[in-house]
Protein backbone atom coordinates (compact mmCIF):
# COMPACT_ATOMS: atom_id res chain seq x y z
CA UNK A 1 0.00 0.00 0.00
CA UNK A 2 2.53 2.49 1.22
CA UNK A 3 4.36 1.29 -2.93
CA UNK A 4 1.18 2.00 -4.53
CA UNK A 5 1.08 5.70 -2.76
CA UNK A 6 4.17 6.35 -3.44
CA UNK A 7 4.06 5.53 -7.12
CA UNK A 8 0.60 7.34 -7.65
CA UNK A 9 2.74 10.31 -5.94
CA UNK A 10 5.87 10.21 -8.32
CA UNK A 11 7.92 9.25 -5.28
CA UNK A 12 11.57 7.56 -6.82
CA UNK A 13 12.46 4.44 -5.61
CA UNK A 14 15.02 5.70 -3.87
CA UNK A 15 13.01 8.32 -2.20
CA UNK A 16 9.98 5.99 -1.13
CA UNK A 17 12.78 3.85 0.33
CA UNK A 18 14.08 6.58 2.33
CA UNK A 19 10.73 7.25 3.70
CA UNK A 20 9.94 3.84 4.23
CA UNK A 21 13.01 2.93 6.25
CA UNK A 22 12.61 6.63 8.26
CA UNK A 23 9.15 5.63 9.28
CA UNK A 24 9.75 1.89 10.52
CA UNK A 25 12.85 3.68 12.52
CA UNK A 26 10.10 6.14 13.83
CA UNK A 27 7.17 3.81 14.36
CA UNK A 28 10.00 1.58 16.72
CA UNK A 29 11.13 4.50 18.58
CA UNK A 30 7.61 5.99 19.15
CA UNK A 31 6.24 2.39 20.51
CA UNK A 32 9.42 2.55 22.72
CA UNK A 33 8.32 5.80 24.15
CA UNK A 34 5.08 4.46 24.49
CA UNK A 35 6.40 2.02 26.50
CA UNK A 36 8.24 4.06 28.49
CA UNK A 37 11.49 2.34 27.67
CA UNK A 38 13.35 5.83 26.81
CA UNK A 39 12.14 9.54 27.51
CA UNK A 40 11.34 11.16 24.23
CA UNK A 41 14.55 13.07 24.10
CA UNK A 42 16.17 10.01 24.55
CA UNK A 43 14.13 8.84 21.66
CA UNK A 44 14.96 11.63 19.47
CA UNK A 45 18.58 11.61 19.92
CA UNK A 46 18.59 8.29 18.69
CA UNK A 47 16.44 8.87 15.87
CA UNK A 48 19.25 11.31 15.30
CA UNK A 49 21.68 9.15 15.91
CA UNK A 50 20.09 6.05 13.67
CA UNK A 51 18.54 7.67 10.80
CA UNK A 52 21.97 7.89 8.50
CA UNK A 53 22.02 4.19 9.09
CA UNK A 54 18.07 3.57 7.91
CA UNK A 55 18.92 5.71 4.86
CA UNK A 56 22.22 4.02 3.93
CA UNK A 57 20.06 0.47 4.26
CA UNK A 58 17.04 1.93 2.11
CA UNK A 59 19.35 3.38 -1.05
CA UNK A 60 21.59 0.00 -0.90
CA UNK A 61 18.31 -2.05 -1.28
CA UNK A 62 16.61 0.60 -3.40
CA UNK A 63 19.86 -0.48 -6.11
CA UNK A 64 19.29 -3.40 -5.44
CA UNK A 65 15.74 -3.19 -6.60
CA UNK A 66 17.08 -0.91 -9.56
CA UNK A 67 19.46 -3.22 -10.56
CA UNK A 68 16.64 -6.13 -10.19
CA UNK A 69 14.09 -4.28 -12.31
CA UNK A 70 17.03 -3.51 -15.11
CA UNK A 71 17.62 -7.24 -15.18
CA UNK A 72 14.17 -8.38 -15.99
CA UNK A 73 13.27 -5.89 -18.13
CA UNK A 74 16.13 -6.81 -20.12
CA UNK A 75 15.41 -10.61 -20.38
CA UNK A 76 12.00 -9.64 -20.57
CA UNK A 77 10.96 -11.56 -17.00
CA UNK A 78 8.27 -10.11 -15.23
CA UNK A 79 9.72 -7.45 -13.09
CA UNK A 80 7.24 -7.89 -9.74
CA UNK A 81 8.59 -11.46 -9.49
CA UNK A 82 12.08 -10.49 -9.66
CA UNK A 83 12.19 -7.19 -7.59
CA UNK A 84 10.13 -9.56 -4.71
CA UNK A 85 12.22 -12.04 -5.03
CA UNK A 86 15.09 -9.94 -3.37
CA UNK A 87 12.72 -9.88 0.21
CA UNK A 88 14.55 -11.73 2.54
CA UNK A 89 14.83 -11.44 6.18
CA UNK A 90 18.15 -10.68 7.91
CA UNK A 91 16.92 -10.53 11.52
CA UNK A 92 15.33 -14.16 12.19
CA UNK A 93 15.74 -13.67 16.01
CA UNK A 94 13.79 -10.46 15.99
CA UNK A 95 11.06 -11.82 14.37
CA UNK A 96 10.81 -14.81 16.56
CA UNK A 97 10.79 -12.22 19.50
CA UNK A 98 7.81 -9.84 17.55
CA UNK A 99 5.57 -13.17 17.85
CA UNK A 100 5.66 -12.39 21.37
CA UNK A 101 4.71 -8.89 21.57
CA UNK A 102 1.14 -9.49 22.96
CA UNK A 103 2.13 -10.83 25.70
CA UNK A 104 4.59 -7.87 26.93
CA UNK A 105 3.23 -6.40 30.03
CA UNK A 106 2.04 -3.15 29.87
CA UNK A 107 0.06 -1.15 32.94
CA UNK A 108 -0.74 1.42 29.92
CA UNK A 109 -4.70 1.04 30.78
CA UNK A 110 -4.73 -0.92 33.85
CA UNK A 111 -5.73 2.58 36.12
CA UNK B 1 19.99 -4.74 24.30
CA UNK B 2 20.63 -1.19 23.88
CA UNK B 3 17.40 0.77 22.13
CA UNK B 4 19.46 2.40 19.29
CA UNK B 5 20.83 -1.49 18.16
CA UNK B 6 17.29 -3.05 18.32
CA UNK B 7 15.88 0.12 16.24
CA UNK B 8 19.11 -0.39 13.69
CA UNK B 9 17.90 -4.16 13.94
CA UNK B 10 14.49 -3.52 13.21
CA UNK B 11 14.74 -0.88 10.13
CA UNK B 12 17.46 -3.51 8.94
CA UNK B 13 14.69 -6.58 8.75
CA UNK B 14 11.80 -4.77 7.65
CA UNK B 15 13.72 -2.96 4.56
CA UNK B 16 15.69 -5.92 3.24
CA UNK B 17 12.02 -7.15 3.59
CA UNK B 18 9.57 -4.66 2.80
CA UNK B 19 11.53 -2.83 0.52
CA UNK B 20 11.20 -4.92 -2.61
CA UNK B 21 7.57 -5.11 -1.94
CA UNK B 22 7.16 -1.30 -2.41
CA UNK B 23 9.34 -0.89 -5.04
CA UNK B 24 7.11 -3.48 -7.22
CA UNK B 25 3.74 -1.48 -5.99
CA UNK B 26 5.64 1.51 -6.89
CA UNK B 27 6.18 0.57 -10.46
CA UNK B 28 2.45 -1.12 -11.04
CA UNK B 29 0.98 2.03 -9.89
CA UNK B 30 4.11 4.69 -11.31
CA UNK B 31 2.74 2.33 -14.49
CA UNK B 32 -0.60 2.78 -14.06
CA UNK B 33 -0.59 6.23 -14.29
CA UNK B 34 1.62 7.08 -16.96
CA UNK B 35 -0.29 4.30 -19.01
CA UNK B 36 -3.26 6.67 -17.93
CA UNK B 37 -1.87 9.63 -18.77
CA UNK B 38 -0.91 8.69 -22.60
CA UNK B 39 -4.35 7.04 -22.48
CA UNK B 40 -5.52 10.44 -21.98
CA UNK B 41 -3.37 12.57 -23.93
CA UNK B 42 -3.88 10.21 -27.75
CA UNK B 43 -8.03 10.51 -26.34
CA UNK B 44 -7.03 14.26 -26.42
CA UNK B 45 -5.75 14.63 -29.73
CA UNK B 46 -7.75 11.65 -31.71
CA UNK B 47 -5.68 9.13 -31.54
CA UNK B 48 -8.42 6.38 -30.22
CA UNK B 49 -11.25 7.24 -32.71
CA UNK B 50 -8.22 7.08 -35.92
CA UNK B 51 -7.40 3.44 -35.25
CA UNK B 52 -10.81 2.40 -34.64
CA UNK B 53 -12.28 3.85 -37.56
CA UNK B 54 -9.23 2.05 -39.81
CA UNK B 55 -10.81 -0.46 -41.30
CA UNK B 56 -8.09 -2.04 -43.74
CA UNK B 57 -5.66 -2.68 -40.66
CA UNK B 58 -5.95 -5.45 -38.76
CA UNK B 59 -7.86 -4.64 -35.51
CA UNK B 60 -5.91 -3.37 -32.17
CA UNK B 61 -6.92 -3.52 -28.84
CA UNK B 62 -6.63 -0.31 -27.73
CA UNK B 63 -6.60 -0.37 -23.42
CA UNK B 64 -9.25 0.81 -21.82
CA UNK B 65 -8.76 2.52 -18.44
CA UNK B 66 -11.06 0.60 -16.86
CA UNK B 67 -8.86 -2.49 -17.78
CA UNK B 68 -5.40 -0.55 -17.04
CA UNK B 69 -7.09 0.32 -13.05
CA UNK B 70 -8.24 -3.38 -13.59
CA UNK B 71 -4.65 -4.99 -14.11
CA UNK B 72 -3.15 -2.29 -11.44
CA UNK B 73 -5.07 -3.68 -9.21
CA UNK B 74 -5.00 -7.59 -9.56
CA UNK B 75 -1.22 -7.11 -9.44
CA UNK B 76 -1.39 -5.04 -6.09
CA UNK B 77 -3.76 -7.77 -4.91
CA UNK B 78 -1.08 -10.36 -5.82
CA UNK B 79 1.89 -8.23 -4.15
CA UNK B 80 0.05 -7.69 -1.24
CA UNK B 81 -0.72 -11.95 -0.95
CA UNK B 82 2.85 -12.66 -1.51
CA UNK B 83 3.82 -10.02 1.29
CA UNK B 84 1.46 -11.67 3.49
CA UNK B 85 2.87 -15.18 3.25
CA UNK B 86 6.04 -13.88 3.82
CA UNK B 87 4.77 -11.83 7.06
CA UNK B 88 2.66 -14.72 8.01
CA UNK B 89 3.90 -15.85 11.53
CA UNK B 90 5.00 -12.08 12.08
CA UNK B 91 1.65 -10.35 13.18
CA UNK B 92 3.35 -7.25 14.43
CA UNK B 93 5.02 -6.95 11.14
CA UNK B 94 2.10 -7.44 8.95
CA UNK B 95 0.53 -4.59 10.98
CA UNK B 96 3.14 -2.50 10.77
CA UNK B 97 3.35 -2.89 7.54
CA UNK B 98 -0.26 -2.69 7.03
CA UNK B 99 -0.30 0.61 9.62
CA UNK B 100 2.51 2.61 7.16
CA UNK B 101 0.75 2.09 4.15
CA UNK B 102 -2.81 2.84 5.07
CA UNK B 103 -1.21 6.10 6.99
CA UNK B 104 0.07 7.34 3.70
CA UNK B 105 -2.85 6.38 1.31
CA UNK B 106 -5.38 8.46 3.88
CA UNK B 107 -3.00 11.09 4.21
CA UNK B 108 -2.76 11.00 0.19
CA UNK B 109 -6.15 10.81 -0.44
CA UNK B 110 -7.06 13.46 1.95
CA UNK B 111 -4.59 15.57 0.12
CA UNK B 112 -4.51 14.57 -3.57
CA UNK B 113 -7.53 12.34 -4.33
CA UNK B 114 -10.79 13.48 -6.01
CA UNK B 115 -13.56 13.67 -4.15
CA UNK B 116 -17.28 13.35 -6.05
CA UNK B 117 -19.26 14.58 -3.48
CA UNK B 118 -18.12 18.36 -3.41
CA UNK B 119 -20.54 19.13 -6.28
CA UNK B 120 -20.93 22.65 -5.73
CA UNK B 121 -17.35 23.05 -5.73
CA UNK B 122 -17.12 21.10 -9.07
CA UNK B 123 -19.91 23.50 -10.61
CA UNK B 124 -18.05 26.40 -9.84
CA UNK B 125 -14.78 25.33 -11.11
CA UNK B 126 -13.78 25.44 -14.75
CA UNK B 127 -12.55 22.86 -16.74
CA UNK B 128 -8.92 24.50 -17.88
CA UNK B 129 -9.09 25.05 -13.70
CA UNK B 130 -9.14 21.35 -13.06
CA UNK B 131 -7.03 19.91 -15.49
CA UNK B 132 -4.44 22.46 -14.18
CA UNK B 133 -4.76 20.94 -10.63
CA UNK B 134 -4.82 17.37 -11.86
CA UNK B 135 -1.31 18.35 -13.59
CA UNK B 136 0.26 19.90 -10.06
CA UNK B 137 -1.26 17.02 -8.20
CA UNK B 138 0.10 14.46 -10.20
CA UNK B 139 -2.53 12.17 -8.07
CA UNK B 140 -6.35 13.69 -8.30
CA UNK B 141 -7.03 11.75 -11.95
CA UNK B 142 -10.13 10.19 -10.91
CA UNK B 143 -9.03 6.71 -12.02
CA UNK B 144 -5.66 6.25 -9.57
CA UNK B 145 -8.46 7.48 -6.72
CA UNK B 146 -10.78 4.75 -7.98
CA UNK B 147 -7.65 2.18 -8.14
CA UNK B 148 -7.04 3.23 -4.37
CA UNK B 149 -11.00 2.85 -3.42
CA UNK B 150 -11.07 -0.60 -4.82
CA UNK B 151 -7.55 -2.14 -3.33
CA UNK B 152 -9.73 -0.19 -0.48
CA UNK B 153 -8.01 2.40 1.51
CA UNK B 154 -8.10 0.07 4.55
CA UNK B 155 -6.08 -2.88 3.39
CA UNK B 156 -7.97 -5.53 2.55
CA UNK B 157 -5.54 -8.17 3.32
CA UNK B 158 -7.32 -11.63 3.52
CA UNK B 159 -5.57 -12.45 7.01
CA UNK B 160 -7.49 -10.59 10.26
CA UNK B 161 -5.51 -7.96 11.82
CA UNK B 162 -4.48 -8.85 14.95
CA UNK B 163 -5.08 -7.18 18.66
CA UNK B 164 -2.50 -4.98 19.79
CA UNK B 165 -2.68 -4.70 23.41
CA UNK B 166 -2.25 -1.21 23.09
CA UNK B 167 -4.63 -0.28 20.57
CA UNK B 168 -8.54 1.27 21.61
CA UNK B 169 -9.66 0.38 18.04
CA UNK B 170 -9.10 -3.62 18.64
CA UNK B 171 -7.40 -4.12 14.90
CA UNK B 172 -10.49 -2.62 13.43
CA UNK B 173 -8.45 -0.23 12.15
CA UNK B 174 -4.96 -0.49 11.48
CA UNK B 175 -3.42 2.76 12.91
CA UNK B 176 0.01 3.07 13.30
CA UNK B 177 1.39 1.75 16.69
CA UNK B 178 1.58 4.88 18.75
CA UNK B 179 -1.50 7.23 17.52
CA UNK B 180 -0.95 9.96 20.09
CA UNK B 181 0.98 10.93 22.52
CA UNK B 182 4.22 9.52 21.57
CA UNK B 183 4.06 10.40 17.95
CA UNK B 184 4.27 14.43 18.39
CA UNK B 185 7.13 13.56 20.02
CA UNK B 186 9.02 12.45 17.23
CA UNK B 187 7.12 13.54 14.34
CA UNK B 188 7.59 13.49 10.64
CA UNK B 189 9.17 16.50 10.16
CA UNK B 190 12.33 15.30 11.78
CA UNK B 191 12.75 13.75 8.65
CA UNK B 192 13.51 17.14 6.68
CA UNK B 193 15.66 18.63 9.50
CA UNK B 194 17.50 15.42 9.72
CA UNK B 195 18.10 15.72 6.00
CA UNK B 196 18.39 19.52 6.11
CA UNK B 197 21.20 19.05 9.02
CA UNK B 198 23.08 16.61 6.57
CA UNK B 199 22.92 18.90 3.49
CA UNK B 200 24.57 21.43 5.73
CA UNK B 201 27.26 19.40 6.66
CA UNK B 202 27.57 18.20 3.28
CA UNK B 203 27.58 21.99 1.97
CA UNK B 204 30.31 22.82 5.12
CA UNK B 205 32.35 20.24 3.53
CA UNK B 206 31.97 21.05 0.16
CA UNK B 207 32.82 24.47 0.99
CA UNK B 208 35.91 23.27 2.98
CA UNK B 209 37.13 21.20 -0.29
CA UNK B 210 36.32 23.98 -2.29
CA UNK B 211 38.67 26.35 -0.44
CA UNK B 212 41.47 24.08 -0.09
CA UNK B 213 41.20 23.83 -3.86
CA UNK B 214 41.16 27.36 -4.81
CA UNK B 215 43.86 27.91 -2.27
CA UNK B 216 46.04 25.35 -4.27
CA UNK B 217 45.45 26.78 -6.67
CA UNK B 218 46.49 30.07 -6.00
CA UNK B 219 49.43 29.24 -4.64
CA UNK B 220 50.14 27.13 -7.62
CA UNK B 221 49.63 29.97 -9.85
CA UNK B 222 51.39 32.30 -7.37
CA UNK B 223 54.66 30.22 -7.76
CA UNK B 224 54.28 29.88 -11.10
CA UNK B 225 54.19 34.26 -11.32
CA UNK B 226 57.09 33.84 -9.25
CA UNK B 227 59.32 31.68 -11.67
CA UNK B 228 57.88 33.79 -14.43
CA UNK B 229 59.05 36.61 -13.21
CA UNK B 230 62.77 34.89 -12.31
CA UNK B 231 63.14 33.79 -15.85
CA UNK B 232 61.72 36.38 -18.06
Amino acid sequence: MFGAACGALGFSGTHSAKVFAYLVLRDTLSAATRLNLVGPLRAAAVLRRTVGFANSEAVTMAARCVRATKRALKKHQNVSLNVTALSASVSPLLDTTQAGHDLLYSRLFNS
Amino acid sequence: MELGAFAMESVANAVAVSVPFVEASRLVFRGLVEQLEALEKRAESGGLEKQTTQTSTPPVFEPTTEGLVSRAVEDWINLDRRLASRLVGNAVATRASAATGAALLRAALAAFGENDDDEQGAEERTETHEKEEQRRSGFGSKQVTSAFLRVSAFPNSKFPFPVCAYSYQKGLLPLTVCPYIAIYKIDPFFLSTVEKGVARRNCAKLKATRGAFTHGVRRRVRCLGIFWHAFS
